[in-house]
């Protein structure tokens, strides 16, 4: 379970989240919606623990996050993800040199290490070959696995990297901020199977999936994760067939309903 | 401490690299040389020098013209800070003991440790060390020796090469960097011990690269080395300076001069990977004559010394002649690194290509200063120059000073220049994916250094990302 307690955030002192409370279950996908600039954003860099999203002050002491019981409001970002915590950012940022491929094995090794208390022993071949099966699905051409990650990448590769990157990564919470923001109709429908069918059920052709078997604890998802989705479009809901739809206004939640919010908001608008 | 830990409890500071007692270094106490001038520069001391080593009449009347031209130049009033560089406390001419040397075991632990840490292999570790190396090495001198002498290559120490081939010596000697060209080439004219003389017959491709540690039993590096490498016609050779070991000089200037011929159709690649204790100031002059068709390649690691002014040049003289530098320099807390190139193309379809990557971290501060030069005659030539910063922390800095002069409207030149600071987006962006701050600060370091770093042989390539680890441990945040 995500639970985020009256969650504040402040960026420069300047407060953009003002008490939010969600509680994200296992198996759920949420969508969160709302105008520009009333604090969707902040609130996933937040959750992932970027340090100019200040969530702790004087004021905010009532602020918690929990992910499955433990507070991650102390934690780096890195150990959030090694929990389970996945972002798929809205700007992916490029790197130069260090390749998809790197990125990845990389995390997953820490991952793993998390999950099992000491080092991994994934076979590199097999983990290549998955990924590019992986990569396939999505829609991202392997020989961009080995490019520097984001370097020259089209919006819609970038977008479909983060995909890739969630199914690779196997995080029982993801929050996805606008992955379906400017993408061509083909690619908001391999985005939206993709996510659907993660939601549903991981995938079968896994490289952490030998690992994640004899995990004890894990930090991956054993069954279904839980999901937000930030979004302007009910367009990727329809496929998503979200079970909740948050409506955010001015730094608060507004309003929560079922799937009909989100049409009835792409109709008349947020008002 | 780090932004990406709002409350953590405070980590203990990492120390080391800012001590003075620099964690990586070793040094040899100056007391154990044969001979020893003594402190300050006069003429005596230059003619002491030159019949100390039974040199011919025209070297010592040169290196007393190098002396007069360096005491009437100024320094220089640009590049790094060198005012704190004091000459009359300067020993010019140390001439090691031949017998005598330590053993492995007297060789400090933590020296021991950094070796182990950088994977110097073991036969190597002694001779940085200055342990006199017994049998590992002579084997390995012995056998290189040999297939040299088969092929013809000439590779000696510029001492002995001016005593076996004065002639050939005499002819190319401070003819492409005159004895005038600046105030330290000046110095190093005057008082030059050491250094390698090689000369590759036509069309012999060495193979092997020639490697300055492992050419004979003196120390290797010295104050004020002087090489001259001569590639005849179709010969190829990639000659190899230093190591990721931090070299410790026992003056605290060094100042050496590189003059290279690539004759018609013949490549060098000359490559420097130097890791310099951090009170050395490394005032280098390195340049190139290539010839029609020939190739030279300058690839250039710079680490350590306290300012390093070098800018490897190639004088592109005949028709099609290629010239390329790749450098790299990194500046920790203290230390100004200016480095960067000259490109000038004298003849016909020429081209150049000058890539410059430098970092700076804890308030190290780094320059490009480049020149590309492009004369009349020098028709369907092109340049190319990439030069990217990257900053890692707010202290620090970095400056870009390209100056290009064209003479000529029928050539392409392109200029790329980038400054970039470790963006917290990039390693927010790797942390989000799981991998802790400071390896995410490394991924991003040797990321960025990668493309110059394949250039190495495989041994120097993983000893370099080795080195760019410990070195940027801990500060990256």
């Amino acid at each position: 379970m995500l639970k985020i307690n009256n969650l504040f955030v402040t960026i420069d002192g300047k407060e953009i989240v003002k008490g939010v409370t969600l509680t994200i279950k296992l198996g759920e996908i949420h969508a969160l919606m709302g105008p520009n600039g009333s604090g969707k954003s902040s609130l996933a860099m937040a959750l992932m623990g970027h340090p100019r999203y200040q969530t702790r002050n004087k004021k905010q002491r009532t602020s918690t996050v929990e992910l499955d019981g433990e507070d991650i409001t102390v934690k780096t970002p890195d150990e959030r993800a090694r929990m389970g915590l996945f972002l798929a950012v809205q700007y992916p940022v490029g790197v130069e040199g260090v390749t998809v491929e790197q990125l990845l094995w990389r995390s997953l090794q820490e991952k793993i290490a998390y999950n099992n208390n000491q080092q991994s022993h994934l076979d590199v071949l097999k983990f290549r070959k998955d990924l590019e099966k992986l990569a396939k699905k999505v829609g991202v051409k392997p020989e961009l696995l080995r490019r520097g990650i984001n370097v020259g990448f089209s919006g819609g590769e970038k977008k479909r990297l983060e995909v890739l990157q969630m199914l690779v990564l196997q995080p029982k919470y993801a929050i996805l901020d606008e992955t379906d923001s400017g993408l061509d109709i083909d690619a908001l429908l391999t985005i939206a199977e993709n996510i659907k069918s993660f939601v549903l059920r991981p995938p079968a052709c896994h490289p952490a999936g030998a690992v994640r078997r004899l995990a004890g604890r894990s930090s991956f998802v054993l069954q279904k994760p839980g999901i937000l989705v930030i979004t302007h479009y009910a367009k990727l809901l329809q496929y998503l067939q979200p079970d909740y739809v948050h409506i955010m206004k001015n730094g608060r939640i507004v309003e929560t309903g079922g799937k009909e919010l989100a049409e009835r908001i792409e109709k008349e608008g947020y008002k | 401490m780090s932004r990406f830990a709002p409350i953590q409890p405070p980590r203990p500071e990492i120390k080391g690299l800012t001590d003075d007692n620099y964690r990586y270094g070793f040094h040899t106490p100056t007391d154990k040389y044969a001979y020893k001038s003594g402190k300050g520069l006069s003429s005596r001391v230059v003619e002491d020098i030159s019949s100390r080593k039974f040199e011919p009449d025209w070297m010592r009347q040169m290196r007393l013209e190098g002396l007069k031209i360096f005491d009437s130049r100024p320094m220089p009033a640009w590049g790094a800070d060198l005012s704190a560089i004091d000459f009359d406390n300067l020993h010019y001419y140390l001439k090691p003991t031949a017998g005598e040397s330590r053993t492995w075991d007297e060789v400090p632990t933590e020296i021991k440790q950094t070796f182990e840490r950088l994977g110097i292999p073991e036969a190597e570790r002694k001779a940085l060390a200055g342990v006199k190396t017994q049998f590992d090495s002579t084997v390995v001198y012995g056998s290189i020796k040999k297939m040299l002498a088969d092929k013809g290559v000439v590779f000696l120490g510029m001492d002995d090469g001016l005593k076996q081939y004065p002639d050939l010596i005499r002819e190319y000697f401070a003819s492409l960097i005159p004895v005038g060209d600046n105030k330290f080439a000046a110095l190093n004219t005057a008082v030059w011990s050491g250094g390698s003389f090689v000369y590759v017959p036509k069309n012999v491709d060495v193979g092997l690269p020639l490697q300055a540690y492992f050419r004979i039993n003196s120390p290797n590096a010295g104050q004020f080395e002087r090489t001259l490498i001569i590639a005849d016609e179709g010969a190829k050779v990639h000659y190899i300076e230093g190591c990721t070991a931090p070299a410790f000089s026992d003056g605290s200037l060094h100042s050496a001069v590189v003059e290279i011929f690539v004759k018609k159709g013949a490549t060098i690649q000359y490559t420097t990977v130097q890791n310099w204790y951090r009170n050395v100031y490394n005032l280098v002059t390195k340049r190139a004559w290539v010839e029609e068709e020939g190739r030279m390649i300058w690839t250039d690691f710079n680490m350590g010394s306290k300012a390093t002014m070098k800018y490897p040049g190639f004088i592109l003289a005949g028709k099609g002649a290629v010239g390329e530098t790749l450098s790299m320099a990194m500046a920790g807390p203290g230390q100004q690194l200016d480095t960067g190139s000259k490109a000038i193309h004298l003849a016909p379809y020429t081209s150049s290509a000058i890539i410059s990557k430098s970092i700076s971290r804890g308030g190290g501060r780094t320059s490009y200063r480049g020149m590309v030069n492009i004369g009349p005659n020098a028709h369907h030539s092109k340049s190319k120059v990439v030069c990217d910063a990257l900053i890692l922390d707010p202290l620090s800095r970095s400056d870009t000073y390209p100056t290009n002069k064209i003479f000529n409207s029928d050539v392409t030149l392109e200029h790329e220049a980038s400054v970039s600071r470790i963006g917290e987006e990039q390693l927010f962006y790797l942390m989000n994916r799981g991998i802790p701050e400071n390896e995410a600060g490394k991924m991003i370091v040797q990321g960025f250094v990668d493309p110059l770093v394949k250039k190495l042989p495989l041994e120097y390539a993983v000893e370099m990302n080795r080195l760019i680890d410990l070195e940027i441990s801990g500060s990256v945040g």
